[in-house]
């Protein structure tokens, strides 16, 4: 027998699910991730992006770290004998600063691009709860980059090529194209570039279908936030990756 | 019944996440100990035209030992012959 004040409520008895386990949710994130996200709204999950982040970043160092055990161990023996202490601490100390600072760097940069999805929302008048956004919006953006992370380092192996996994995107059909580095592209160019490859489409897709949810709004005004999101996260990248480039050339006039 | 079939879905898609970030991680290990357990002969790349040969020692028929190094910067023909 259901009580008289549930019954005024459908809407909400509707929408209220109950919690699912860690494995199911990451399993819903990448086969339905509608249910994912209204699971999200609901239970907001701090942990499990958190570890996901994790496994990408120490993915990202290890295979950071085997490349460079790739290229010293091809050096000529006289280069190799001059600097074996270089080796070892380059090796180590670049490991552990890669993954401390990552996480940090990345953890800064993600509360701003939450930030910006928010604001973008709040511009276009949409209703979203900012905690249960920036849940949804860590699994919209790891979980394709753990994935994609993942297909390089096992690429990288299979392909015989310690180089493969920094050349994923565009960039390198391009320049596999074209018997490789043919095409310098300036540094700038890069992020654009390294953003026009499978796994960062079905991140798109993930954040259009997340602002779907948490907004409560129609599929083409999703795509129209996430299309504005995607080009100032982009643009911001770029603009970064612009002053490191000034900076260098500043620095080598210098000198 | 249909929502338990997607649920194990969703489970198995998972698993299957994990295999792969797994199988990452295990290349990863083996690329590192492929190029730390190699013989040095089996680490270096394939030479190509242009690129600095590396540094071999041999010995001459008066039994004196030359290296590649010796001549650099001078113009060296290497020529490999059979006798019976």
């Amino acid at each position: 027998m259901e009580a008289a004040g549930e019954l005024s409520l459908p809407g909400r008895i509707e929408q209220e699910s109950e919690r699912l386990p860690w494995l199911e949710l990451l399993g819903a994130v990448i086969i339905s991730p509608r249910k994912a996200f209204r699971q999200l709204a609901d239970h907001p999950q701090w942990l499990l992006p958190s570890i996901i982040l994790f496994l990408w970043l120490l993915l990202f160092a290890s295979g950071f770290l085997a490349q460079i055990i790739t290229v010293f161990s091809q050096m000529p023996k006289e280069t190799k004998e001059a600097l074996p202490r270089f080796e070892r601490a380059f090796v180590v100390v670049m490991s552990i600063v890669q993954i401390g600072t990552g996480t940090l760097a990345l953890a800064v940069v993600f509360l701003l691009m939450t930030a910006t999805l928010y604001l973008l929302c709040r511009l276009f008048r949409f209703k979203s709860r900012l905690f249960p956004l920036i849940s949804g919006l860590a699994f919209a953006e790891f979980v394709p980059r753990l994935t994609a992370q993942s297909v390089k380092e096992i690429a990288a192996l299979l392909s015989d090529n310690p180089m493969f996994m920094f050349g994923w995107s565009l960039h390198l059909y391009l320049n596999a194209w074209r018997r490789f580095s043919s095409i310098d592209f300036p540094i700038y160019l890069w992020p654009l570039l390294n953003r026009l490859d499978p796994f960062h489409l079905w991140s798109f897709a993930l954040v259009v279908i997340l602002v779907q949810v948490m907004a409560g709004v129609s599929l083409k005004k999703g795509v129209l936030v996430t299309a504005i999101y995607w080009c100032i996260c982009t643009a911001a990248v770029m603009g970064f990756f612009y002053g490191l480039e000034i900076i260098g050339e500043i620095m080598g006039s210098a000198k | 019944m249909n929502a338990d079939k997607k649920i194990s879905k969703e489970r198995l898609a998972a698993i299957l996440l994990l295999i792969i970030v797994g199988t990452a991680f295990a290349s990863v290990i083996t690329r590192i100990v492929i190029q730390k357990s190699l013989p040095e002969i089996f680490r270096i790349p394939p030479l190509k035209v242009g690129m600095t040969a590396p540094n071999f020692q041999l010995a001459t028929l008066q039994n004196q030992t030359v290296s590649l190094a010796q001549f650099r910067g001078k113009p060296l023909v290497l020529m490999f012959w059979g006798s019976s």
